[in-house]
């Protein structure tokens, strides 16, 4: 883990406010399917780093896939090719990796952005991958090549022709009758894994200060007390939590 | 060139320490060496353990950040057990931070964490506004924080820093309060109580829905105190608000303050208090200042 200055190779627009930006960070070969970095644009208006997943490794670059929510993420829209950002990771613990297992990637909007080193991974160590991605719509669909690249199937579901809901979502995890679930993005779909019998990890969110486990700031509610979803998550079995 | 200062009779390296809350004593040690530090101040204990506030626990707004932690900690006892020895191995000077609900829990914390072997001052922590219902806090009050700083002065010898609130409408009298209790020296100060809503949930967006503001856009009204405290009293003042550079730091000591501790931005730089470090050092030798104490309350008014 360490902390670097890194140029922007590219920010790229791929749905109505969503992007995905590249950058230089070689160091970052070793980031484990979950972990995230903590990036900042060096400016005192916005002091706190902002944590993302690695969406994507390729050649000495990595991606972030991200969504525009807030005054920060919209500063990181507004970044061109040759912006410097500061970037800080890989941090907290990742996804656990299995080999040869049947496995489900179940994405809710952006939270897909969580999973794609992981399918990458994972198609590498000789799963059959299943992608079940949930939009609300299909123009925010943020299926992609790289996502296609690794999933031996992939469904998507969408709230506009109802496939989305959770009771098709159980009918398709109910076929596939994965040995495990890999999800992010929605406390509706922690719930149902929680009821299913699947072995099944999640990648959880909240705001976070130093990102080290210092602050105690990103603490997220499990059956034991609170835990810092920086330095114990961001990555945990579903069965831990408490949404 | 001597950056070292003296605060209640503790020798400082120099003048820069953490705020207490916003560093890990184990979590910072791959990005600093913590022998570098003026002081480190250990995270405020209660007597018992506390799970602290329901998350959302931290919002970014302009130049600062609004955090509602809540004083999550394991307790003096584990504290003791723990934590304060990881400290052991350091040549630094170590500060910890004692918080309470009553005063009886600030006596008894005080009581326990005599039993450290390592601990050389304490910082009586009676202006966090995230423990309270509604940010209550003794530090708002020249009488509790009397009582708060007598409960834990008659149970050490050890030096006593007093972290007084600025949510108090005046701070002078609150200071001269702490220093009748028995304070040896004083933090200026704790963070602002204040809150975030977010208009499309139409919600508050900590789970605590008020908390502690803190960062660069306190700077100048953390500094007005400091001034004011540093005029009005007779023992060191150590400044706490908004530090994020060394030039930050360098207007504290400026004004008269004997060491300051930085906090919100050891979240985003890690290494930020080294870099403040070398940065007073540049200043002083462009300046030509020998001792860093020549400058410290060397304001001209």
């Amino acid at each position: 883990m360490k902390i670097s200055e890194s140029k922007v190779i590219y920010n790229k627009k791929i749905g109505p406010g969503y992007h995905v930006l590249g950058f230089e960070a070689g160091w970052l070969e070793e980031t484990e399917p979950g972990q995230f970095v903590m990036i900042s644009t060096n400016r005192l208006e916005m002091p706190l780093r902002r944590p993302f997943t690695v969406y994507r490794l390729n050649e000495k670059k990595a991606e972030i896939l991200y969504r525009v929510v807030g005054k920060g993420t919209m500063l990181f829209s507004q970044l061109e090719e040759g912006d410097m950002i500061n970037v800080m990771g890989p941090l907290g613990k990742g996804f656990p990796v299995f080999e040869d297992k049947t496995v489900v990637l179940l994405s809710r909007g952006v939270g897909i952005a969580s999973l794609g080193l992981l399918g990458e991974r994972l198609k590498k160590t000789g799963c059959r991958v299943f992608t079940v991605a949930s939009f609300s719509d299909r123009t925010r669909s943020l299926v992609d090549d790289y996502i296609k690249s690794f999933s031996d199937e992939l469904i998507t579901t969408f709230d506009e022709d109802g496939s989305s809901d959770v009771e098709n979502i159980r009918f398709i995890l109910d076929k596939i009758k994965p040995d495990v679930v890999y999800t992010c993005g929605s406390r509706r779909l922690i719930r149902l894994l929680q009821k299913l019998p699947y072995e099944a990890y999640v990648s959880l969110e909240e705001r976070m200060g130093c990102g080290l486990g210092a602050c105690l700031t990103c603490a997220v509610r499990t059956i034991n007390g609170y835990k810092r979803a920086c330095k114990d998550g961001p990555c945990f079995n579903v069965k831990e939590v408490i949404v | 060139m001597n950056l070292s200062v003296e605060i209640a009779g503790l020798k400082l390296k120099n003048p820069v320490m953490n705020a207490s809350g916003t560093f890990g004593l184990s979590e910072y040690a791959d990005f600093l060496d913590l022998n570098l530090l003026g002081a480190v101040v250990a995270k405020s204990v209660t007597l018992n353990p506390r799970e602290g506030n329901p998350p959302p626990r931290i919002v970014e707004t302009t130049c600062g950040a609004i955090n509602s932690v809540g004083i999550q900690n394991e307790g003096a006892e584990d504290f003791v057990k723990n934590k304060a020895p990881a400290m052991k191995k350091f040549d630094t000077v170590f500060i910890a931070s004692i918080a309470g609900l009553t005063v009886d829990e600030y006596a008894k914390v005080t009581d326990i964490l005599e039993r450290a072997e390592n601990i050389h001052a304490y910082e009586v922590n009676v202006s966090c506004p995230n423990i309270e219902a509604g940010g209550k806090a003794f530090g708002m009050y020249e009488r509790s924080t009397y009582e708060v700083v007598r409960a834990v002065r008659d149970r050490t010898k050890k030096p006593v820093i007093v972290k007084l609130s600025p949510n108090v409408t005046d701070i002078v009298a609150v200071a001269k309060a702490a220093v009748e209790g028995g304070a040896d020296a004083l933090t200026v100060a704790n963070t602002y109580l204040a809150m975030a809503v977010d208009i499309e949930t139409g919600r508050p967006i900590l789970g605590n829905v008020l908390g502690g503001f803190s960062g660069p856009a306190i700077k100048p009204i953390t500094l007005r105190m400091v001034y004011q405290v540093v005029n009005a009293v007779d023992i060191p003042v150590i400044a706490s608000g908004g530090i994020s550079c060394g030039r930050d730091a360098l207007e504290y000591l400026l004004v008269g303050a004997k060491a300051v501790q930085v906090g919100l931005m050891n979240f985003s730089r890690p290494d930020i208090m080294l870099c403040i470090i070398d940065e007073i050092k540049t200043f002083m030798e462009r300046k030509g200042i020998k001792d860093i104490n020549d400058y410290i309350g060397s304001l001209k008014i």
